[in-house]
């Protein structure tokens, strides 16, 4: 084998798919034999039926004396997490995505979890053989992973629908709140909202496709209106608004997702369009960042016009920063360092731009995985007035400990997941 | 593939050869590693039919493809990946180092001599732009800002020149100078 990384890497990827393939003929053979013994005669259809019937009895009796109520099932060899799968974007094929996210996912559980055996049912995939109170560890490595970065100024929108940027222009009055939205560091504060809020900002963007798209097509929402009886249910205060389903994809994905005693009549729907996203503000704790649906979780809505994406950093690995905190260090693909440089460059001369008189106003660029925002790092023009060439890698440090440094690793060094996926 | 030989071993015999003679034909150590992965990719797709044949037969086979792929780019201005998707292969970077390595190993520097020559026999237009992209190795989004156009006619007007200056190449390829 040739020691480039290159054609190391790539073969990696051919053994992947033969080991699917030998375990799909495994499989294929196995199923097969049950049909030949079935064409035996009807005497063979009776013993094999009987025989069926003491196992799924003993199977029964098993599952109803280990299974605890609410939580996973507990197999002999462990316990096992289902996942529904949905598509990424109406359109796309559920098959092949669903064949590749396996692929990923057992290489994301290959370290921490070596037993485990990732299968497809369906359009749901199963992990069976982790050890029993892992199941919050597996979902945690089956987040979809989807790593993006952006110039926040020029993105993020004031609650009026222009970008901050704009209203940092240099000769203008700053703007209160936009500057308080560039400098507060992506935090909940000044110009961040509720979800209800974000979205409905969100949605009233006109569609702004383009390349730099990191999400395709429309994402759909549905909230219960502030006092209703779902929003009761689910224990939201007077005058909020609670999300029942979403995002999706599609309407029916939406409505598919609708809790069952909720009628659609109930919901509002709002539709966010393509070129518009909603990130969650950056939390001081990764781990314990509030939910989407929790009514303490504030949002930002930002133009979804990514400078560089999780696919072109390299090695990720979980570090610490100069202060020993816990951190998520990576190179950067020749394009990403193209694009890292020139991300900066531009932060660095609209910094420059804007501050004057004797104030600084450094201006930011902002991490966000899986919808939320990690961390808003500033560049300090003065120090970088042409940006920063990405030879050396880059690292976020966004209120990590150790072990959700090591999974946000783990999640970006084999890459974001095919489909969406929901634990049962 | 011999009886008993796996698509790994063959991977393992012809990756680095299949590689190089991609980047010698693109002069793009990037497009060259897509290429590569897409023809493997149909080699894997069509590995059981392989089964049973000679070493000789298989690089045949190989190169065959390898060298389709090639005239498609050119034709295209694209890379097929219709294989590589179909699989759900995701083709790992090219870290700079290796690109260094890679050009070493397929004689890029002298072959770019060589091109410097005969780029004077282009329009000013293909000229330009694999001036930018192959001799000083832009990346494309840059040879779109500086000729003003969009990355897709950016890369239509390389794969021209390259497809001109392939057939200007031939006398060498003839004289053996340039082939593998």
């Amino acid at each position: 084998m040739s020691e480039l990384r290159f054609l190391e890497q790539l073969g990696a990827e051919f053994e992947r798919l033969e080991a699917d393939r030998s375990a799909t003929k495994k499989r294929r053979r196995r199923d097969h034999r049950w049909v030949r013994l079935r064409q035996h005669g009807a005497a063979a259809v009776v013993i094999g039926l009987s025989l069926a019937v003491v196992v799924g009895v003993a199977a029964v009796l098993l599952a109803t004396r280990t299974r605890e109520p609410g939580g996973p099932a507990s197999a002999g060899r462990g316990a096992r997490v289902v996942f529904h799968a949905t598509a990424l974007s109406p359109g796309t094929p559920l098959g092949p995505a669903i064949e590749r996210t396996i692929g990923i996912l057992r290489l994301r559980l290959s370290s921490a979890f070596p037993g485990a055996e990732v299968s497809r049912a369906g359009s749901s995939i199963v992990v069976r053989g982790v050890p029993n109170r892992s199941r919050a560890a597996v979902i945690a490595l089956a987040a979809p992973a989807r790593l993006e970065f952006y110039d926040w100024e020029a993105n993020v929108l004031l609650p009026d629908g222009t970008t901050v940027a704009s209203a940092l222009g240099a000769g203008l009055a700053h703007n209160r709140t936009a500057l308080r939205m560039s400098q507060g560091a992506g935090t909940p504060g000044p110009g961040s909202m509720s979800l209800y809020n974000a979205v409905e900002l969100a949605s009233r963007q006109p569609a702004r496709v383009s390349a730099d798209n990191t999400r395709q097509g429309p994402q759909y929402y549905m909230f219960a209106s502030p006092d209703s009886t779902a929003c009761k249910d689910y224990g939201v205060g007077p005058g909020e608004h609670c999300l029942l389903s979403g995002p999706d994809p599609s309407l029916r994905a939406l409505y598919r997702d609708l809790p069952k005693h909720v009628r659609r009549s109930e919901g509002q729907v709002l539709v966010v369009p393509q070129g518009t996203v909603v990130l969650e503000a950056v939390s001081s704790s990764f781990s314990r960042a509030p939910q989407i649906w929790n009514s303490s979780a504030q949002f930002y809505v930002l133009r979804d016009d990514a400078a560089l994406s999780g696919n072109e950093i390299t090695n990720p690995h979980a570090a610490t920063d100069q202060a020993g905190n816990p951190d998520v260090t990576f190179g950067l693909t020749a394009k990403g360092r193209t694009q890292f440089h020139q991300l900066t460059a531009d932060v660095a001369r609209r910094g420059a731009l804007v501050s004057g008189l004797g104030q600084t106003l450094n201006e930011h660029f902002a991490v966000a995985l899986d919808q939320r925002l990690i961390t808003i790092p500033q560049i300090d023009f003065q120090q970088y007035p042409n940006g920063i060439i990405g030879s050396g890698g880059a690292d976020i440090s966004g209120g990590f400990t150790t072990q959700s440094a090591k999974t946000v690793a783990t999640l970006l060094r084999f890459g974001p997941l095919s489909v969406n996926l929901v634990a049962r | 593939m011999d009886a008993g030989e796996d698509f790994a071993s063959m991977y393992a015999r012809e990756g680095e050869s299949v590689l190089v003679f991609l980047a010698r034909r693109t002069l793009d150590v990037g497009v060259a590693a897509e290429l590569t992965a897409e023809t493997f990719a149909q080699a894997f797709g069509s590995s059981p039919r392989l089964r049973g044949r000679s070493e000789v037969e298989v690089r045949a086979w190989l190169f065959t493809v390898a060298r389709r792929q090639v005239s498609r780019y050119l034709r295209r201005a694209r890379v097929e990946r219709r294989a590589v998707e179909r699989l759900g292969i995701r083709v790992p970077p090219v870290h700079d180092d290796e690109v260094t390595a890679i050009e070493e190993r397929a004689g890029l520097a002298q072959l770019r001599t060589t091109l410097g020559g005969e780029l004077a026999q282009l329009s000013a237009e293909q000229r330009e732009a694999l001036q930018l992209r192959v001799i000083e190795e832009r990346p494309y989004e840059e040879v779109a800002r500086v000729l003003g156009v969009s990355e897709q006619a950016a890369r239509a007007r390389v794969s021209r020149g390259l497809r001109a200056l392939a057939r200007a190449l031939e006398p060498y390829r003839a004289r053996g100078e340039l082939s593998r």
